[in-house]
């Protein structure tokens, strides 16, 4: 198999040509730093990506709480996450960094509110 | 069945002159159109220009009745605090085969009773209008053509009769008549069927597919569209005066107007078209503009556009105003043929049509009472610090900006919403109070006043409009 | 009407207001007040709930709203004084004039922060002919409707250019279940970041059009569909090549505009190209009371930039109003070949260092970015990639900034396209 991907880790964004059958095996061209490398490798085995969203919440006048995921989750999870959130709605009180899901779509990662709400001018 | 004495189908200009002109005597008068607000089609998008008839073909039942029109205008819009620029006109001259066209002008003014009607030499038209093409040859100058917002006019007419009384219909769209023995005996919308002695057709851009409801159509009508720039008030090169070109006899051509809000506007083309809903703007008919527009001005900065929009007049054929009585069916009056000068003529025709109306045996008793006068919305930008804060006390949402451009306040808002004839959709709201109406077009504003519209309306905001009956807002599922 | 008096008045209330104020306490200012016209701090990052905050100055990826809130804090906890819901509407002199439900509002101040962020160009600045039906936002009033409201805005979007909010926007239509059909960029490259092209239209096979422009939109009350064209290389239409896209909505991701009509009212000399004031490198306008910072002094890419240039405008204004910022001479900083602007336009010698920001005016590769004087270069930089879209910095150290001689120019130069 053969890829090119682009990396975003600076604004270098080197064009990096991945060729290979597995994650061990593979062949990369077109770095600069290391730090390609691994993302190179992640783009083409394992994407994944930080989620970010919001869900309703009640008792302010900001409609929608804005939320993210603690770690990047699986870019093949992104649809699931986003019909997970559908349920929820939340009530003020909500501070910055509380929980509202643990193992968020069956990973490890949490989804967290990523906005104090306290009332109308919180 | 819902009965009404008067029946005015069209809320533009001409239907809500002759609506104010009805509210002055013990008459039900009801008044229906198909748009969600007031200011009808070619009424509320158009140059805003009380003209005199310098210019008009001689002897012509429009040329008299904007004469008439013409001499009454500023009294009107003072008893509605309707504020006009009495900015006057001028028409470089800027070849020299356009100096016999301007001559014969000024012969033809004369005519019409416009004596102050003059050909200028350059240096005196320069010195008036410093922002001219240098080269100009020289220039017709004609002091009393004046610009208003033409939508505060028609609509101060509409919430005047309405605070006399008069019921407009709106959303409410004409789609037959029962027409039989020479009488009309209902006229179906679709809000119900009336019953009225007598029905005006007002419809302006539709009036000949009413009238062919009756049977009285020996004329056609023909969509022209002309579209516009509007530029924003802080563009640094401003007209002080109506610049337009050495009028043909088709049309004024190009202008360059200053206006009562200092947004200049710069337009229209004059385009037939096939599709009277046809409110396209086309990459041509912008350039023409433009090109044109800097032939007169060559300072102006187009970058400085806030928006372009297109308005679509009725061109009838054959030519000319037509205010009829029929002769054929029972109180039926007819009016066609009003073009961009009606909107100076609507109070003219008003009371031409009115008159007639007795001549042919209404009794009309004039109302004890009746309200001549309209205040305007209280304008917060237009204030200095001590009438703001004033407002402010008497009425806390003067302090809540909502429109940050136009610096409009949720007051304002509020009193475009409830006022008579108020308005329910963002478009109307923009035209009364011009929130959504600055640099930003809405990007700011919109979603309040989509909150605000729907909390006062009593509506999801899903069904908030931005004008018309299915242009929402937002996703409707 | 209240009166009241400061030390350091700074309008506005998002990312570069907070960081000017914060900055202002710390160096001095007793009095600190930020009006904010809105209900909450943050500005517009209270709508930008996705991730890419804080990494160049927290170290920390973080959303918008998070990004927001810790300067808050910081804000709160230096005691600085907010007015909230309250507008400001006119400078006089060294008075600012403001509004809210209670009345007009007189706020007297040493020095002055403008900090009032911008606004998004819409599609009468870039002359779009067709017609005006309703489902045309710009794409942060479609992101505000979105994010705060919890409101839906079509279902089948196109979106015209590829800035980074347009492309933002995509994958969040896309994630809420809107079809996204296409982006549409009217020049040969991409206006936004790398980054988001591969998150936000890749990861959702969303087509990039560039080199393409829409000629036509159609729909008398709901946008029914648009007609894109490719253009030649002078950015007009190709017409013969013109097709349609049906959608219901058109998304206008086409620029930012300095938003700088409070600036204008106290006559402060503006720049014809950022839009924005023309200051020095203490961000300090024409009018030596009036600093500036953030969005409203020139569109930034990167809101951690935003800070570090509000935090010397907070500085300066603090200093200002003690007392203790001398006017100077004041040499000019010009864009040379290759760049289209810089920011400062004016420099005042100094022994301190001074970061010149400055955007090029082509995309390439090798490129050599300089900093000369009259007698030649003073400083130099070479990047393996340079776009228009990314805002770059070159630091004239303070050995230098003392002894410039004559006026400075920054250039860039690409080895390849």
């Amino acid at each position: 198999m053969k890829k090119t991907v682009t990396c975003t880790v600076c604004p270098n964004g080197c064009e990096i040509e991945v060729n290979y059958t597995t994650r061990e095996d593979a062949v990369l061209t077109g770095y600069i730093c290391k730090r390609g490398i691994s993302y190179a490798l992640d783009e083409c085995f394992e994407p994944t990506r930080t989620f970010t969203s919001s869900v309703k919440i009640t008792g302010t006048d900001r409609r929608m709480l804005p939320v993210r995921t603690t770690a990047p989750i699986p870019k093949a999870l992104l649809m699931k996450a986003a019909d997970e959130l559908k349920a929820i709605t939340l009530t003020v009180p909500v501070k910055c960094g509380d929980v509202i899901v643990e193992n968020f779509v069956g990973t490890d990662a949490k989804l967290i509110s990523a906005m104090t709400l306290e009332g109308e001018n919180a | 069945m819902i009965k009404t004495d008067v029946l005015i189908i069209g809320a533009g200009a001409v239907g809500c002159a002759l609506a104010r002109e009805l509210s002055k005597y013990n008459i039900k008068v009801t008044v229906v159109d198909k748009n969600d607000d007031v200011g009808g089609d070619a009424s509320k998008s158009n140059s805003g220009l009380f003209s005199t008839s310098a210019t008009m073909p001689v002897g012509t039942l429009e040329c008299k009745l904007r004469t008439i029109a013409h001499s009454m205008i500023m009294n009107v819009c003072k008893d509605l605090d309707v504020p006009v620029i009495e900015c006057g006109s001028i028409a470089p001259i800027l070849y020299p085969d356009q100096l016999e066209t301007a001559k014969g002008l000024t012969e033809r003014a004369f005519q019409n009773g416009v004596y102050d009607y003059e050909i200028l030499p350059a240096k005196d038209i320069l010195d008036l209008e410093p922002t001219l093409n240098p080269e100009l040859l020289g220039g017709i100058y004609s002091p009393r053509d004046r610009q208003a917002n033409q939508f505060i006019f028609v609509s101060a007419m509409a919430e005047n009769a309405a605070e006399n009384g008069v019921e407009f219909v709106l959303d409410c769209k004409v789609t037959g008549m029962d027409v039989a023995d020479g009488k009309i005996h209902a006229v179906h919308t679709t809000k119900g069927d009336f019953e009225a002695t007598w029905i005006i057709n007002a419809a302006g851009l539709h009036c000949d597919e009413i009238s062919a409801m009756v049977d009285e159509c020996d004329f056609t009508v023909h969509p022209r569209k002309g579209e516009f720039y509007v530029f924003s008030h802080d563009t640094p090169v401003k007209v002080s005066h109506i610049i337009s070109s050495v009028p043909s006899p088709k049309t004024r051509g190009v202008l360059v107007i200053p206006t009562v809000d200092n947004n200049m506007l710069v337009g229209p083309t004059a385009d037939d078209v096939e599709d009277k809903t046809d409110a396209k703007t086309t990459a041509q008919g912008l350039a023409s503009i433009k090109a044109q527009a800097l032939n007169m001005v060559p300072g102006l900065h187009f970058e400085d556009t806030i928006t372009q929009f297109v308005g679509v007049r009725p061109a009838r054929l054959p030519e000319g105003y037509d205010l009829r009585f029929s002769e054929k069916v029972e109180g039926y009056i007819g009016i066609s043929g009003v073009r961009s000068t009606g909107l100076t003529a609507s109070i003219g025709i008003a009371g031409y049509i009115v008159h007639g109306m007795k001549e042919r045996g209404l009794e009309l008793e004039r109302k004890v009472g009746w309200k001549r006068t309209r205040k305007g919305i209280a304008r917060f930008a237009e204030k200095t610090d001590a009438e703001k804060d004033a407002l402010i006390a008497a009425d806390p949402l003067y302090g809540k900006i909502i429109c940050r451009c136009e610096q409009v306040t949720e007051s304002e808002i509020l009193q475009a919403i409830h006022r008579p004839v108020g308005a329910k959709t963002l478009d109307a709201v923009k035209r009364r109070v011009r929130a959504g109406m600055g640099r930003c077009q809405s990007g700011f504003c919109g979603p309040h006043v989509i909150e605000i519209l729907a909390r006062e309306l009593g509506i999801p905001e899903e069904d908030v409009r931005k004008r018309g009956e299915k242009a929402f807002m937002l996703d409707k599922d | 009407m209240k009166d009241y008096n400061c030390s350091v008045v700074v309008v506005g209330g998002g990312p570069a207001g907070l960081a000017a104020a914060i900055s202002a306490k710390k160096n001095g200012a007793e009095k600190v007040i930020v009006i904010e016209r809105e209900n909450r701090l943050g500005g517009i990052l209270k709508q930008c709930i996705h991730a890419g905050f804080g990494l160049q100055y927290f170290g920390e990826e973080l959303t918008g709203p998070e990004y927001a809130e810790k300067f808050a804090v910081i804000a709160k906890e230096n005691g600085i004084e907010f007015m909230l819901n309250t507008t400001a509407l006119e400078i006089k002199e060294k008075t600012l004039v403001c509004v809210n439900t209670d009345g007009i509002i007189n706020i007297h101040f040493g020095a002055l922060v403008l900090a009032m962020g911008c606004r998004e160009r819409t599609r009468a600045n870039l002359v779009i002919p067709g017609s005006r039906p309703s489902g045309i936002y710009t794409a942060g009033t479609a992101q505000k409707l979105i994010n705060i409201y919890g409101h839906k805005v079509g279902k089948e979007v196109v979106i015209l250019g590829s800035g980074d909010i347009g492309m933002i926007m995509a994958r969040r239509l896309s994630l809420n279940g809107a079809k996204v059909k296409a982006v549409i960029e009217i020049m040969p490259y991409l206006a936004g970041l790398v980054r988001n092209k591969l998150q936000c239209l890749d990861d959702f096979d969303i087509p990039l059009m560039l080199s393409h422009t829409i000629v036509d939109i159609t729909g008398v009350d709901r946008v029914e569909s648009v007609t894109v064209a490719p253009v030649d290389e002078n950015r007009q239409p190709i017409m013969e090549k013109a097709e349609t896209i049906t959608c219901d909505t058109l998304l206008l991701s086409v620029g930012l505009i300095p938003e700088n009509e409070l600036t204008r009212s106290a006559n402060v000399e503006l720049s014809c190209i950022t839009k924005g004031a023309v200051v020095n490198q203490y961000k300090q306008t024409d009018k030596p009371y009036i600093f500036a910072c953030g969005n409203v002094l020139h569109v930034n890419d990167l809101v951690d930039h935003v800070s570090h240039e509000s935090e010397d405008a907070g500085k300066f204004a603090a200093l200002y109003a003690a007392g203790k910022l001398n006017a100077d001479e004041e040499i000019a900083v010009t864009a040379g070949d290759g760049v289209r602007y810089v920011c400062p336009q004016k420099m005042v010698r100094t022994e301190d260092n001074v970061d010149l920001y400055f955007r090029t005016t082509a995309p390439g590769r090798n490129t050599t970015l300089t900093i000369s004087d009259d007698n030649g270069v003073l400083v130099t930089k070479k990047l393996v990639r340079t776009t228009p879209g990314t805002i770059e910095k070159l630091t004239l150290t303070g050995d230098k900034a003392k002894n410039v001689c004559g006026k400075l120019v920054v250039s860039a130069e690409h080895k390849e396209a």
